[in-house]
């Protein structure tokens, strides 16, 4: 996986590209950790359009993640899922848990 | 429905014929004179000779003939008569009674009519009316008669096509029996309702169904030709057995009565590998004797066929056979005859060839001269991996039209040494290559990832998904027994299936691990919303992007296919 992580105006967008699974803890923790101690970010997006592959633990990590930016006030969305990605999250009703936006 | 011609049968309606054969004019005449009031055709003959004559040339429904005539007597003309009929018209529904009439009273006079096959007496001197209502007597008895007969030859015919269908539908299968393969159905009516089919696919695989309709007879026996037509196609495909039996539950359901059902017993075997699938819904455990004397059974997972139309998740159990193994299935009309301790005796009792002969026995001692209660059905195959069986004969156009395996991949990994979550994409991206579609091959990446992510954490590191409601504390577990060098390995098998025009049909996949498996039972329950889950969003993916998804028993072992479309 990789990824780069834009803070402008309270808004930080997390671009990730490629494969995310459980092996891609340590980089997702990375990508994100700016954004959730950045006092000024108010919004997290998390970029999906260069996604190829999610899986199960991928939305594991993501909803731990969620349940730090609550904690840290912060609103965290999921931006521009590929149609495949799209597939999974529907599948899995992840719209009720983080705020899906095309 | 046009008659065969000449057919009598008499049943008292206007018009039809009544052969009077007497030497004395007087008895003639009053005959005449009084059944012609009734509207039947006399026909006069004064010996048996002219008797016999004018019957073989006029075909009448009725003969009244005297007992003691010069020359050809009654009893004699009726013998020649009965002899007639039976070689003029076969197997026909004919029934034309023969009265004596007679002025000898005697037992012996009456024995001897009787023997002959006369079916009533009238003792002379008689008057017209009583003559009249005499025959309007054996006028309805013999309409009754008739009618049985006419309703015996309809229900001959019907099982002659029956069994024209049944036997034309199986022949394919019977061609390619492989070496050692017994089987046998007994009927309780004159077709047994009890379908025992075999199938030969790819070389070395062999797939086997024994169905009992509801029932026995003509309406089981009819039950059992829509389902042996979804098997030998999908069989014919190989499709894995849950996608078989869906399939001929599907059809079941939609085409037969709401009230009729089937049970089936189906099987799958790889005579090159031993590895043998068993899916049985609603019949008797089908066992297997192992060469050390152990028996492993495999019960019932599903209702029977035809009552819902979506049996939803199936359990396929999954064995590996070894040299010498017995496999035994039977319906329960064997059951019902031989308790199953009397059966095991006779199995275990000698050689699997003499097998038969002993059951055989076994059952007339039961049965005796009884009729069965119901078809008995079975089904022996003693596995021998080195008699390689005999190359399948040409199958019907629509068989060897449809998809055929093409491909098949075997991997045993060893997750603490290899980057294993590779592995699906891997083979996703190797199914791009053999020309499966995108979709197919996103939702391969996803399943399979799912399902050896599955195998590894659960079945190999023995973690318990409680620990998923902390994502940090999983992972760390994860990494923990991971570095802690576990044994076992996981085994993966793929079968790709191409259609007919090359295109790519679908890939089915089996993963296996080594753990103690999951109670995959109550996690496929319906659950609720997905959303709310703590774990189990990987079975959550796995149901909705895989086809013809099953476990074993224990959980330990997962297939699925995945499909072009």
């Amino acid at each position: 996986m990789a990824y780069r992580t834009v803070i402008e105006a309270g808004r930080a967008t997390v671009f990730l590209d490629g494969r995310i699974s459980f092996r891609s803890y340590p980089d997702f923790r990375a990508a994100t950790q700016l954004a959730l101690e950045d006092l000024e970010v108010q919004a997290i997006h998390l970029d999906m359009a260069g996604v190829e592959f999610l899986d199960s633990s991928a939305l594991g990590m993501i909803l731990h993640f969620n349940q730090k930016a609550i904690a840290a006030a912060k609103a965290l969305a999921i931006t521009r899922p590929a149609p495949p990605i799209a597939t999974i999250l529907q599948v899995v009703n992840f719209g009720k848990l983080v705020t899906i936006l095309p | 429905m046009p008659q065969p011609l000449n057919q009598p049968r008499f049943d008292a309606r206007p018009g039809q014929t009544i052969l009077v054969v007497d030497d004395d004019p007087v008895t003639r005449a009053i005959a005449r004179k009084f059944l012609e009031k009734d509207g039947y055709r006399i026909l006069e003959a004064s010996d048996g000779e002219a008797g016999l004559a004018m019957f073989k040339d006029q075909a009448p429904d009725l003969v009244l003939t005297d007992f003691s005539m010069p020359g050809m007597s009654g009893a004699d003309l009726t013998r020649a008569i009965q002899r007639y009929i039976r070689e003029h018209y076969g197997g026909l529904a004919v029934y034309v009674p023969i009265v004596i009439l007679t002025s000898l009273g005697q037992p012996e006079v009456l024995k001897q009519a009787l023997e002959a096959g006369a079916v009533e007496f009238l003792m002379k001197p008689f008057t017209g009316p009583e003559l009249r209502t005499r025959v309007h007597a054996i006028a309805q008895a013999a309409a009754a008669h008739a009618a049985l007969l006419v309703r015996a030859a309809e229900e001959q015919d019907e099982i002659a096509v029956l069994k024209h269908l049944l036997e034309h539908l199986l022949e394919y299968g019977r061609a390619s029996l492989p070496e050692g393969f017994l089987m046998e159905t007994l009927a309780t009516r004159r077709i047994n309702g009890d379908v025992c089919v075999h199938h030969a696919g790819a070389p070395g695989i062999h797939f086997g169904l024994l169905c009992d309709p509801m029932g026995h007879g003509l309406l089981a026996g009819i039950s059992g030709i829509p389902t042996i037509e979804v098997f030998n196609t999908l069989a014919g495909i190989g499709l894995p057995l849950p996608r078989i039996l869906s399939g001929i539950n599907l059809r079941l359901f939609h085409l037969m009565p709401r009230h009729r059902f089937s049970c089936a017993l189906l099987f799958r075997l790889d005579r090159h590998t031993g590895s043998l699938s068993v899916l049985n819904a609603g019949m008797p455990d089908a066992m297997v004797f192992h060469r050390d004397g152990s028996l492993t059974r495999f019960a019932s997972t599903s209702v029977p066929l035809g009552i819902l139309e979506d049996l939803g998740p199936l359990s396929m159990e999954l064995r590996q056979l070894e040299a010498g193994d017995c496999l035994f299935g039977c319906s329960d009309g064997l059951t019902d005859l031989v308790p199953e301790q009397d059966l095991l005796a006779c199995l275990r009792a000698g050689d699997a060839a003499a097998f038969p002969g002993r059951l055989r026995a076994l059952l007339d001692q039961r049965v005796q001269d009884r009729e069965l209660a119901d078809d008995v059905s079975w089904f022996l195959w003693p596995y021998r991996p080195d008699a390689l069986g005999q190359a399948p004969p040409p199958g019907p156009t629509d068989l060897t039209d449809a998809s055929v395996p093409c491909l098949s991949l075997r991997l045993r990994f060893y997750p603490s040494v290899q980057a294993y979550d590779e592995l699906a994409p891997n083979l996703a991206a190797f199914l791009a290559s053999q020309g499966a579609p995108g979709s197919a091959t996103q939702a391969l990446s996803v399943v399979l990832s799912e399902a050896i992510m599955n195998a590894v954490d659960h079945g190999l590191l023995g973690l318990d998904s409680a620990l998923k409601t902390s994502f940090e504390t999983f992972e760390a577990e994860r990494s923990a027994r991971l570095g802690a060098d576990p044994q076992g390995a996981v085994e993966l098998l793929a079968v790709v299936h191409r259609a007919a025009d090359g295109s790519f049909s679908h890939v089915w996949i089996q993963v296996t691990d080594p753990g103690q498996g999951f109670d995959w039972r109550s996690q496929l329950a319906d659950r609720g919303d997905p959303a709310a889950l703590l774990h189990g969003r990987g079975l959550t993916l796995i149901r909705a992007l895989a086809r013809d998804l099953s476990f074993n028993d224990t959980g330990n072992i997962i297939s699925f296919s995945i499909y072009s479309a």
